[in-house]
């Protein structure tokens, strides 16, 4: 390859360089490669010597990526903290009302988790009044028989009655009860979640 | 050798070339060459680096029509090399370290 | 014996007993020929009797002393 050649191949591979930086690398080359040929070198054995462009390239690509950013200077942090004082009012009180956000949610959480749990609550409570008056109907029932036939078949019934009821509630507040507990802890994990990703993000 | 020991020693073996009288590219790695093997494209970031850290200045010269970059020494990077030649024992302290455990193994 | 199916059955059984309950009860509503008037009145004491019936609601509980009650349930009309 001609010496021209590969500065043109570096050049153009290096292209999204900033020009200055790109110059810089070139001029290096072309100096290089001319102190070969000073030296005696043919101009294709210098460019060979030197490497393929793309090869060299590769690498000042890869080290530019590597490069530590460079510190900032101090007059811009002083300048950062001394804007950050100013406008505290400001991002005081956004920081104040994210707050509060935060805590309505949580609120709302809560909140969730208590009516989730009320209705199997309730039902729970149905059946084992169910089950008292089905209990006192029933044997009650059989004393009242011996006054009044008419009340006391009324109550057995009654008695009875109840005893189906409360076995229904009883049975719904156990399914219910599991279910709920299975969505909770869904739920439960689906918010730890959450945080977790925010967490993530931010570390 | 080892490429991250060898970037460090590179460094050094730089601005020793410089140390005595400025220099230019093709004469560091030819007078490097005969200590330790070194490209075109390694001595660009080495001296890039040198010269973010103070340790090297640059200055042109024209030669033959066209310009040549010179590299010359400063005090910093003379300090540089002073604290790798005074850093010499504990190198050798190292080795001696890193052989006793491998030599320890055989035994 | 299969959880699902011990489910099933106490359903089952849980309407059956419903179902029962309400037949036994309408033949006692019918011995007083349907007229719940005649249902026995509560008197203290008798905090068995949990079928009340009085000014046209039916409630269905525990009293125990006028004003103590455990567990109702009433109709409003």
């Amino acid at each position: 390859m001609k010496k021209d050649e590969f500065l043109s191949s570096l050049e153009r591979l290096l292209r999204s360089l900033k020009r200055e930086e790109r110059n810089r690398f070139l001029s290096y080359y072309a100096e290089m490669i001319e102190d070969y040929m000073e030296d005696g070198c043919e101009e294709e054995d210098a460019v060979q010597r030197i490497g393929s462009p793309g090869e060299i390239a590769q690498e000042i690509l890869s080290d530019r990526e590597t490069q530590p950013a460079r510190p900032t200077p101090t007059w811009m942090k002083i300048g950062v903290i001394v804007l950050l004082i100013l406008g505290s009012p400001l991002w005081g009180s956004l920081v104040l009302v994210a707050i509060c956000c935060a805590l309505a949610v949580v609120i709302m959480v809560m909140s969730a988790y208590v009516i989730i749990w009320c209705i199997p609550f309730i039902f729970g409570v149905f059946s084992v009044s169910s089950l008292v008056l089905a209990v006192v109907s029933t044997v009650g029932s059989v004393i009242i028989m011996f006054r009044d036939t008419a009340t006391g078949t009324v109550q057995m019934g009654v008695g009875i009655l109840l005893a189906g009821i409360f076995l229904v509630t009883a049975l719904l507040t156990l399914e219910l009860g599991k279910r709920f507990v299975g969505v909770t802890k869904k739920f439960s994990r689906w918010l730890a979640g959450l945080y977790q990703k925010r967490r993530g993000v931010r570390a | 050798m080892d490429t991250q020991l060898k970037k460090g020693f590179l460094e050094f073996c730089v601005l020793a070339a410089l140390y005595r009288s400025d220099s230019y590219g093709y004469q560091i790695i030819k007078d490097i060459s005969v200590c330790i093997e070194i490209s075109e494209s390694t001595l660009y970031p080495i001296l890039k680096r040198l010269e973010a850290n103070g340790c090297l200045e640059t200055y042109s010269v024209e030669h033959n029509s066209r310009l040549r970059k010179y590299y010359r020494i400063t005090e910093t990077g003379k300090e540089h090399i002073q604290e790798f030649l005074n850093d010499w024992q504990q190198v050798t302290d190292i080795y001696e370290f890193v052989k006793g455990a491998v030599e320890h193994e055989e035994g | 014996m299969n959880i699902k199916s011990l489910k099933s059955k106490i359903l089952l059984a849980g309407i059956i007993f419903m179902l029962v309950g309400t037949t036994v009860g309408l033949i006692g509503l019918g011995m007083t020929g349907f007229e719940p008037d005649r249902l026995m009145k509560w008197k203290e004491g008798r905090w068995y009797q949990t079928v009340n019936y009085t000014n046209g609601n039916f409630w269905i509980g525990i009293r125990l002393k006028d004003g103590r009650y455990i567990t109702s349930f009433t109709t409003f009309d």
